[in-house]
Order: structure tokens, then sequence, then C-alpha cells
């Protein structure tokens, strides 16, 4: 606890974060009146404004999510959840991170910090915990507890009580959401830390990560719509697979489905593997990092 | 008196090094100076009695405690300096004293209490609402001392406590660990290269060579000649003064460090010394009972270390 509290503490007189923190919270507060604009609306312009809203979600394929004529908040409240995760939170996560993560441990192996930390009560368990903790509550700052304040509102704003029934399962959902952005990222951003005394480095590969990822999905979607047009049977690339090259779309994906906005494919199976996978090892490495460092 | 160390054939090796060879000690409370050679193994005996390394073999206790099962509370009880400029980069010298105190178990307020209380006892005034990254060595020294005395430890582990601090910071911070030994009966080990700091602050000395204890005493005991007698320094020519004492059955003698002993089976006292100096007009500067140098002391004993084999190798 002592150290989650003195990471949030130091991460918090950095002028970047507290930017960024302001920022992304203009996201929730659209995702919030829009939620206020579709309790009180047409149901005719709810349906348009939801198709718009599901094609930029990628929903598509045998995914297709079937847009009802009337206005559900079962379905559409979700959507609304899934966009907010997906697209501006999701982002801001790597810029958020990108401004925390590295310097974490990195600073602690230049100060020679660390040592301070061990020769206390404390193991490396304790240590890594109380550093990913801090990560934990600025992600949960920009995801989490938005995302549940805006539901609040949107029972608070409603016309009537069904709502309550509408949407009973969305706070579960908006929690394991979390818990999938929030563990394996930080997970990752750590472990980059826990590699190298320069920050610098630590940052540049969290960045790269993410930006070799989107270029990869964006390459082998072209390579498989041009695959598609040359032949009749079509790419042997489909979205699905192309996903699981990129962490920014595999996590996308992985949050529709927790959304229930996209169904059960073995794609979901194959990026809910390599989430677990990615997790476990790169703990166990930030484990042996630090625990090696001990010994120098 | 029950020690506050014990270890029993405690060996440790890492990397291909045999840093540890069947460590055998008893050390008592009190100012404990741990010497060596660079390489002897003592970091690596500091860091093992906090539990941050496991020994290969052996046992230990620390405070009554053993390792490494009870290394959490050895570590509630030890206060450790280390070598190492570390700190916590972006706090303040305050914040960190009082972060490493919550790290400790203190509550917060208890924490900041003592962590002002201990500031000043280390002599760490308005400097301590500064970043930690301005300060200059000796504020650092400072200040890693007010971290490891935060908790209010019975043993405090200091590595090279005076490194980098001037001529006044380190005689002041020779005269806090005193004060810590005398006045608040804390146990301190000092692992330090600097030999005058050991002879001027510490009860016992414990010498490491090549991974091995090879000598264990107060320094009184170390100190005192195999004979007794007076070291003199005179004004002048003494050439027939010292003729005479020889003459009178004393063995004079002239040291490596440049000092003139001389001593005689069954001297109490330097009277006959006086009398012969007054009939050759030698003006005497100083006479005082003879005492090994600690310099002295750890050379013979590393020497004789490297000459005798290892008993393990």
């Amino acid at each position: 606890m002592s150290i989650a509290a003195n990471g949030i503490r130091l991460a918090w007189r950095g002028t970047w974060l507290r930017r960024t923190l302001i920022l992304t919270s203009f996201p929730a507060v659209i995702c919030a009146l829009s939620i206020f604009a579709l309790e009180q609306v047409e149901p005719g312009s709810q349906k348009r404004f939801f198709r718009s809203m599901a094609i930029l979600s990628g929903v598509q394929g045998p995914n297709r999510l079937s847009i009802p004529s009337d206005y559900k908040r079962d379905v559409y409240w979700p959507l609304l959840m899934a966009n907010f995760f997906r697209y501006p939170q999701s982002i801001a996560m790597v810029l958020l991170v990108g401004l925390i993560a590295p310097r974490s441990i990195s600073f602690d192996y230049r100060s020679k910090g660390a040592l301070l930390y061990f020769s206390r009560p404390i193991g490396v368990t304790q240590y890594l915990l109380g550093k990913q903790a801090t990560l934990w509550f600025y992600l949960a700052c920009i995801t989490t507890i938005p995302a549940l304040v805006v539901y609040v509102l949107g029972l608070a704003v409603s016309p009537n009580l069904s709502v309550f029934w509408d949407t009973w399962d969305l706070p579960i959902r908006i929690l394991i959401s979390s818990l999938c952005l929030i563990i394996p990222t930080s997970s990752v951003a750590l472990w980059m830390s826990s590699m190298t005394e320069e920050s610098r480095y630590a940052a540049f590969g969290w960045l790269a990560m993410w930006v070799l990822g989107w270029v990869t999905f964006f390459a082998l979607t072209l390579v498989a719509s041009m695959q598609n047009a040359q032949s009749s049977g079509g790419s042997v690339l489909s979205v699905e697979t192309i996903a699981l090259f990129s962490p920014y779309h595999l996590l996308g994906r992985i949050q529709n489905y927790v959304f229930g906005v996209i169904e059960y494919d073995t794609g979901i199976s194959w990026a809910f593997t390599i989430l677990m996978i990615v997790t476990v090892a790169t703990q166990c490495m930030l484990y042996w990092n630090v625990r090696s460092r001990l010994v120098r | 008196m029950q020690p506050i160390i014990q270890l029993r054939n405690v060996s440790k090796s890492y990397r291909g090094i045999q840093a540890l060879r069947g460590v055998d000690v008893d050390i008592p409370p009190g100012v404990i100076g741990l010497l060596g050679p660079n390489g002897s193994g003592k970091s690596t005996l500091i860091k093992g009695l906090l539990g941050l390394l496991r020994f290969n073999v052996g046992s230990a206790t620390v405070l009554g405690l053993s390792l490494p099962k009870q290394r959490f509370a050895i570590r509630r009880s030890v206060g450790y300096l280390p070598e190492d400029d570390c700190y916590i980069a972006g706090l303040t010298g305050i914040e960190s004293v009082a972060f490493m105190a919550k790290l400790s178990g203190l509550s917060g307020p208890e924490g900041l209490r003592r962590s002002h209380e201990i500031l000043d006892f280390a002599d760490l005034h308005e400097e301590r609402y500064r970043p930690v990254e301005s300060y200059s060595t000796g504020m650092r020294q400072k200040l890693k001392f007010a971290q490891a005395m935060v908790h209010d430890p019975d043993l405090l582990i200091m590595d090279e406590p005076t490194t980098g601090l001037d001529p006044n910071q380190r005689v002041a911070m020779l005269e806090r660990i005193r004060t810590l030994a005398r006045k608040h009966r804390k146990s301190v080990l000092v692992s330090t290269h600097i030999l005058h700091d050991v002879q001027t602050t510490c009860d016992h000395v414990v010498i490491l060579t090549a991974g091995q204890i090879v000598r264990v005493d107060s320094l009184d005991n170390l100190s005192r000649p195999a004979q007794a007698g007076w070291a003199i320094e005179t004004c002048g020519p003494a050439d027939a003064f010292f003729e005479a004492l020889t003459d009178h059955a004393w063995t004079v003698s002239r040291r490596g460090d440049g000092s003139i002993w001389v001593s005689r089976d069954g001297a109490e006292s330097p009277d006959e010394i006086w009398s012969l100096a007054a009939q050759h007009d030698v003006a005497i500067a100083s006479l005082q009972p003879a005492r090994n140098s600690l310099e002295q002391i750890f050379f013979e004993t590393v020497r004789d270390a490297s000459e005798t084999p290892l008993a393990n190798s």
C-alpha cells in the first residue's frame, strides 16, 4: 500500500499526466451525454445513431450485430461502453502508461532505490504489487471509474426503473473489461521498465509495441483485401486472425466480446490465450529481473 | 553477553565466486568494525545478514532471529545504510525518510514525527524540504543515516558511512555513531576502509579476508602489544639516551610508522625512562603506553591470512 500510495503521489506531480487525465475525462462526458440523449430522442434516430456506432466498433462478418428496430438498452448501452473503452480510453491508456510505467522501476535501478526498498520488511512480490497498483489506479481512473459513473448517471437520468433490469450486467462487464485492459498492459509496461536503467528505452519499447501492432494490422488487412479481390475463394487471413498480431486490436476484440458486442468465435479464444500467456510470461520475467538485481 | 550476530559455517558462492567460506563467528553488542580488503566478502556478508541473498550453507541469526525464515522481522529490527548513493527519485528529504518509516511499518503521523526527529539528529535542517536529487554527497550520506535510523532499530549496519564526507562532517558522523552506542544502547556494525574511523569509534573488530573471518577481538585486546612498553617521541637527537636505555636492559625498537618503542620484561612504570632522559639532557615530547595501531594489525592479519593456505581450498 505504501509503495502504491507513494507511486501515485509521485506520478501525480507530472504535469503531462494531469493534462492527460483531464483530457481523458471528456469522452466520459460525451458518453454520458449520449446516454442522456438516447433516452430522450425519437426511436428512428436511435437506430441510425447505433448503426454507425456498430460499424465503428468493427462489428462485421458473422458477428454482425443485429440492430433492433426499437430502442433496446441491453444492446445500446454496452455498445456505447465498448466504444468508450475501445477508442478514446485505449489510446489514452497507451499514453498514460507510457508516462508512468517506464520510469517506475528503471528509476529505482538508476538511483539504486531498490536497495532501500528491500532493506525494509518487504519482498519482491510486494514491491511489484505496489508498482503495479500505481498503474492500476490511474488506469482505473480513466476506464473503470468514469464508465461506472456514466452508468450510475445513466440510471439516474432514465425515465423509468426498467433501465436497471435491462442493464444490470453492465457494471460486471465494465469490471471484466477493465481487468482485461489494465492487468496485461501494466504487466508488459513494467516488464519493459524492469529491463533497463534508462526509462526512455522502456518508453520507446512501449510505444513501438503499439505502433508496430497497428502497422502490422493495417499491412495484413491490405494483403487480405488484395487476396479477396484477386481470388474468388477469399483470403486465408480473416479479421479475427489479423487482430491477433496487434495488441490494440486484440484487446479491442476482447472488450467487444466482454460487452456482448460480438459473439464468440475461435479468434476470441486465441485472443484470451495470447493475453493470458503474455501476462503470465511478463509477470515471471518482471519478477526475475527485479530479483536478479538484488544480488548485484 | 548475548551475541547480536551468530554465524555458523556460513558459505556463499555465486557466479562462480566463493564469496564466503565457512564463516563461523559470534559478534558481540557494541560498535563493531568490519574490516577487509576489497572483494573480501563484506558486502556479501551484509546482504546475507539482511536476507537479501541466501547463504548456500550454514546457519545465521541476527538479534536472535534466524535467517532466512525471519528475514522480515530482522529488517524491522535492523537499519541499513548502504554504501551506494541510493535514493528514491522525485521525493524530498523528509518524504524519503517518512516513506522508509512507512515501509518499516510505522503509521503515517508517527513516521513523520520520527522522520523530523531523526533528521534533526542527522543535522539535516531546511535541506529536508529539497528534492534529494539536489543533495550534495554529504547531505545524501546524512539522509541515508536518517533513513536507516527512522524506525528505531536495535542494530544499525553501516557500509562506508563516512565516504564522501568532509573532515568536519566525518567527525560529526562518528560522533553520532558513538552517541547511538553509548547513549541509546544501539549496536552498530560499521564496514569501512578507513581504519582511523574504526580505531576511534569501535569496541570490537572483525577482519574478513578472502571470505573467511581471520580475526575477531576487542580493540583493546588487539591494540595491546605482546610486551608492555612505551612509545617515545623526543625533541632532537637522542642516540646516547637510547643507548643508555639498552644498557639498562630496555628493548628499543623503531616501528614501521616511525615511532620508537621501549619495553622491558616486568616494567610497570616509565620512571626510569624519565630519569635516563634527564641524565642525557633529552627533552621528551611524548611518552605514552605503546599500542598497536589498527593499521598495523590489519596489514599483519591480512598478510598472514594470505600466506596461510585456505582451509577450504
